[in-house]
């Protein structure tokens, strides 16, 4: 299948897409890409974390709800955004356009922010239920408007911390 | 179904969509794309798996496939299905390719001047309804040609043909195993013509007429199965395999004798032994009238041990002894016969056999006959349709996933005005079909398949559609509405329908399973009397070799197929990518012909060029071929599946063509290697020798695995699972003739014993998951090296490609990728997401599958638990149809692999190497001829 194969399948389905968290496949070999800037990702839709987990205070597993489940933490749906924003603000154009795109069955698209090279394993579960606190290796997203990276992802930052809390640091538990 | 109304059938659509949309973004330029509406109980990056059934053969055996995020990406054996128990061939395997086939038809295609041209749904549908119309205006037949259907796609075709005013058993289905003559056979001597079901555990002597059941269907999963248990209970007491044929076949190499009579005279051994079993007075006996036998008697005079003895070329002793075990230890069973051995007398030696198993008293004891076969819907023969052809009677012919106007034996196009193909592929009925009307494939399609009476499977749609199909009973369906003739017919579409034959806790089980109701079936008044008690008639050129044709997976370049079923090599030759004919060592000397010479082979029908293999597994005098490469040479209007039809007359052309073969270089002693002990005797392994390296210290587990020789038949499932499980790159012909095949897994052949009594062992070779491991200590980078669960780990993203560890690795299970990996018949999409691809200028192995491990022990850990023995099962162990391969802890004195890892028959491979393999061998067990 080629790639104009693969968008005609598209075009009739994307009233719902998913969150590509596991998305594509792992390869060995190359840099890891996460340095702060995903170039050629676009963002359809301004998504304030500064007012959502800062000011409402909302828990981060609100709206990533798999991060005790699954390896993904997962990206809220549309229809959870609508959750709230139903009840408003509706004079708010971004709140406006979240509302007509659920209507319509559109989604949104976000540039990823946070990425582990290809070849690494990476489980949220494990770590969450671990006791590892989100802002350890994302920062104080409550505090960003626009979400950064807050540590670039080396296999010395992981190290270090598996490292402290005597957890495996056998190659095999993170390459596969 | 989810209370916002979003089916699962929907979220598949959708979620492979987004899958797709994601393979295609470059990694640069990574997005999240958030659901709209979120299905209630999907987990992304969670596999979810659905029940249903393998179309890969007639054997319907329940299928399990994997869907992670909507996408499907591994295909495994159904554990509750009655009839393979989890397990599934390397065809099921395979069948993934044919859903991500690029080369898949799609959409309503027209023949335009002998060119398929791609033309809109509508007016496809609207012109099958015309060529409908059209026949049964100027009154000539509409006929079906189908592959094996049962259950509700029957129902409906019958039902069609009704409401278009047909009669309901214009309806023909081929691809089945069971062959017509092997049906016609069975009619000649029971009351009943049903197929019967075996159950060949149970069996204590079985022999085999040429029915290569490990090879191919019918329901080689459940006979593998049932083999490897008779060999369990027959252990430690007499008991024993005797296959009887021409070709030392797959399952001639599981046999405990291959006796090879004189090719032709099958027939003589099989009556020659009821009438010594007529004569001992066996148990059969008492259920029979006594006319009947006093009719066999006089039927069977003739074939005196000495008469047969002459015929067969098999001494008197031999056929003696085995009809006395074969009355003595009962219940026994003879199988088959199969195509290799079926030539113009097949009904008659089909006949023999039964009567045989009758004779013996082996019915509702190894062979059982069921209540509520499918006999009431009568369906026309392929030869019906050939007849009903050639008189100009068919003025449209659909055909429905069934080739068969390919070949000299295919029907005559001429004679049919309109024909319409309603399936996957462009083969040469597609091309010779005035219409083409892409049907689902069976991965994405609903069904229901009964594979025998009270096995009702439910094929359930893993995938949305990935093209643009439709399923052939919807375009049926709709081109009956159109015409007004929907009398009979469902309402609404085929899905629903189909779905509404099964209730919600069928699904997740896949199908309706009862138990068998077995019924008495009874030997004909005159089970003899009509046939001709003869050898077949070998007409051809000269007094050459007779040509006996046996099945392959392999089939001749550019027809549609598994390119993984290309890639693995056939277990016996070890030939992948090619076609050969295979000749005796004396008759190849007489020709002066060596491996590798392209042979000009002449028969009755017509001509083929074939290089040729050379090896004591064939008969003398006989030329084997595998089918697909034979059908040149079968005279036209042949008997489908028939497979000793004429002599040939061999030549060599002068050229060579060096076949790609994996037996090159990876020759070792095999009787060393594969070992073998007698029921009795125990191995003398020489025990830990003294090391001079320290002690890996196993903090929790020591992952192992054992390797039953006793059961593995060679059949190559576990390979075809590692490939698709491990995304383990096909390299094709070229890089399997310079031995770089990618296998992570192989099954090693040697061919061991005297000319005169060959045989074939094989030994299943992954990665040994050293102690000592040879490849760890010269690594220069780390990528190999030891885990705390006793693993040899191989970290890809640290391998720099030196390859010193696959020079160093004695069992030479490591590879080396010379390229980039393609995968040309599966997207990306399909390949397992937990499995780093490996670059060019990477080694790589097998890990037990890593991955799996892994997720058991998360599991575990997040359940507060260890893990349980059996929980974490490797691609190869799973897929096994004989369980010979078990993984498990060998730290837990009580696990499976542990306690076998203990067995008196468990050595290691090259155990003077001091390896410590985490890998244990249990020898065959050796029963010896008669």
């Amino acid at each position: 299948m080629n790639c104009s194969q693969c968008c005609r399948v598209a075009q009739w389905s994307v009233a719902v897409a998913l969150a590509v968290g596991t998305g594509g496949c792992k390869r060995a070999q190359g840099a890891p890409s996460q340095r702060g800037s995903n170039p050629g990702a676009e963002t359809s839709m301004a998504f304030d974390h500064q007012i959502h987990a800062g000011q409402y205070q909302i828990p981060c597993q609100y709206c990533h709800a798999y991060a005790d489940q699954a390896r993904v933490a997962g990206i809220p749906s549309l229809r959870k955004c609508m959750g709230c924003h139903k009840f408003g603000p509706k004079d708010k154009p971004v709140v406006q356009r979240l509302a007509a795109m659920f209507e319509e069955g559109k989604s949104a698209t976000f540039a990823r922010v946070n990425d582990m090279p290809d070849y690494v394993y990476f489980s949220h579960r494990v770590h969450v239920l671990k006791g590892v606190k989100c802002a350890e290796c994302h920062g104080e997203v409550a505090k960003m408007h626009k979400v950064v990276p807050a540590h670039t992802f080396t296999m010395g930052f992981c190290l270090d911390c598996h490292r402290q809390r005597g957890a495996s640091v056998d190659c095999v538990t993170c390459h596969q | 179904m989810s209370d916002n109304g979003l089916t699962r059938r929907r979220f598949l659509q959708v979620a492979t969509a987004a899958g797709t949309v994601a393979s295609c973004s470059k990694r640069a330029g990574r997005q999240l794309i958030p659901y709209v509406t979120p299905p209630d109980d999907v987990i992304p990056g969670q596999s979810r798996y659905y029940q249903t059934v393998c179309r890969a053969c007639s054997s319907a055996c329940g299928m399990m496939a994997e869907t992670r995020d909507g996408r499907l990406l591994k295909l495994e054996g159904n554990p509750s299905h009655p009839i393979n128990v989890g397990a599934l061939c390397l065809r099921g395997q395979a069948a993934i390719e044919g859903l991500y086939d690029p080369q898949r038809l799609s959409g309503a295609l027209a023949n335009k001047g002998g060119v398929l041209a791609q033309t809109e749904w509508d007016v496809g549908v609207a012109a099958l309804a015309d060529a409908v119309k059209g026949a049964i205006e100027s009154k000539v037949a509409i006929a079906i040609v189908t592959r094996t259907e049962s259950g509700a796609m029957r129902e409906l075709l019958s039902a069609w043909l009704s409401a278009m005013g047909q009669k309901p058993d214009q309806l023909v289905m081929v691809g089945g195993e069971e062959f017509e003559w092997a049906q016609a056979g069975r009619q000649a001597v029971f009351s009943a013509p049903d197929t019967p079901i075996y159950d060949v555990g149970k069996a204590r002597v079985l022999l085999s007429i040429g029915s290569d059941f490990l090879d191919e269907g019918p329901s080689r999963v459940e006979l593998s199965r049932g083999l490897a248990q008779m060999r369990a209970n027959t252990r430690q007491s007499a008991g024993r395999f005797v296959y009887v044929g021409p070709r030392l076949s797959m399952t001639a190499a599981a046999a405990d004798e291959w006796l090879a009579p004189r090719p032709g005279s099958e027939i003589f051994l099989v009556l020659g032994l009821a009438k010594l079993a007529l004569a001992a007075g066996a148990r059969g006996l008492s259920e029979m009238k006594p006319e009947v036998v006093e009719r066999l008697r006089a039927s069977l005079a003739p074939f005196e041990p000495g008469v047969v003895a002459e015929r067969t070329q098999v001494s008197v002793e031999k056929i003696e002894a085995l009809a006395q075990d074969f009355i003595r230890l009962h219940p026994s069973l003879c199988l088959g016969p199969g195509r290799v051995v079926g030539g113009t007398n097949a009904v008659a030696l089909s006949a023999a056999v039964n009567l045989l198993n009758a004779i013996a008293g082996n019915h509702n004891e190894t062979l059982v006959f069921m209540h509520g076969a499918d006999t009431e819907h009568s369906t026309w023969t392929l030869s019906d349709l050939r007849r009903e052809i050639a008189s100009d009677r068919v003025g449209l012919l659909l055909c429905h996933h069934a080739n068969v106007l390919a070949g000299r034996q295919g029907l005559d196009r001429s004679k049919i005005k309109h024909v319409v193909t309603l399936g996957n592929w462009s083969d040469e009925t597609a091309g010779k079909s005035d219409w083409v009307l892409a049907d689902h494939h069976f991965l994405e399609a609903w069904g229901e398949v009964i594979a025998r009476p009270g096995i009702r499977g439910a094929q359930q749609a893993s995938t949305l559609p990935l093209r643009d199909t439709r399923a052939a009973a919807d375009v049926l369906l709709d081109v009956a509405r159109r015409l007004g003739k929907t009398q009979g017919l469902p309402d609404g579409d085929w899905a629903t329908f189909v779905h509404g034959r099964f209730s919600e806790a069928d699904l997740e089980r896949g199908g309706v399973f009862e138990p068998p109701t077995p019924r008495t079936v009874a030997v004909t008044d005159e089970p003899l009397g009509k046939l001709k008690l003869v050898e077949p008639e070998l007409e051809g050129l000269g007094t050459g070799p007779v040509l006996a044709l046996f099945s392959s997976n392999k089939q001749p370049q550019g027809q549609p197929r598994e390119q993984l079923l290309q890639e693995i090599p056939d277990p016996v030759t070890t030939i992948a990518w090619s076609g050969w004919c295979e000749l005796h060592p004396e008759d190849a000397m007489k020709l002066g012909a060596t491996n590798g010479d392209v042979m000009f082979i002449e028969a009755k029908g017509g001509t083929a060029e074939l290089p040729i293999y050379v090896h004591a597994g064939v008969a003398r005098n006989v030329l084997a071929v595998p089918a697909a490469f034979g059908c040149d040479l079968i005279p036209e209007g042949t008997a489908l599946n028939l497979g000793l039809v004429s002599r040939a007359k061999i030549s060599r052309t002068g050229r060579r063509h060096e076949f790609p073969h994996t037996e090159a270089g990876r020759a070792g002693n095999g009787s060393e290697l594969s070992r073998r002990v007698t029921a009795r005797s125990h191995l003398l392994t020489s025990g830990a020798a003294a090391s001079m390296y320290p002690a890996h210290a196993h903090q929790q587990h020591r992952w192992g695995m054992t390797v039953d020789l006793d059961r593995c038949t060679g059949c190559s499932a576990c390979v075809a699972a590692c490939y698709v499980e491990n995304n383990v790159p096909i390299v094709g012909a070229e890089e399997v003739g310079l031995g770089l095949d990618m296998a992570w897994l192989r099954i090693d052949r040697f061919l061991e014993g005297p000319p005169e009594k060959p045989e074939v062992r094989f030994l299943p070779v992954m990665c040994q998951q050293c102690c000592n491991a040879p490849c760890e200590a010269v690594c220069p980078t780390y990528t190999t090296y030891h885990t705390t669960d006793g693993l040899n780990a191989q970290i890809y993203n640290r391998c720099v490609g030196t390859r010193y560890c696959e020079n160093n690795c004695p069992y030479t299970v490591r590879r080396f990728n010379f390229w980039d990996a393609e995968h040309p018949n599966r997207t990306t999409v399909s390949l397992n997401p937990d499995v780093t691809l490996r670059q060019r200028g990477v080694v790589e192995k097998c890990t037990f599958c890593v991955q799996r491990i892994r997720d058991g022990k998360e599991n575990a850990k997040m359940a507060g638990r260890n893990v349980v023995d059996g929980e974490i099962v490797p691609a190869c162990a799973q897929s096994c149809p004989t369980q010979a391969l078990v993984f498990g802890d060998l730290k837990d004195p009580r696990s499976r692999a542990s306690i076998l890892a203990r067995d008196r028959r468990a050595y290691s491979l090259m155990e003077e190497l001091n390896t410590e393999p985490g890998v244990r061998y249990l020898a065959r067990i050796e029963k010896g001829g008669v």
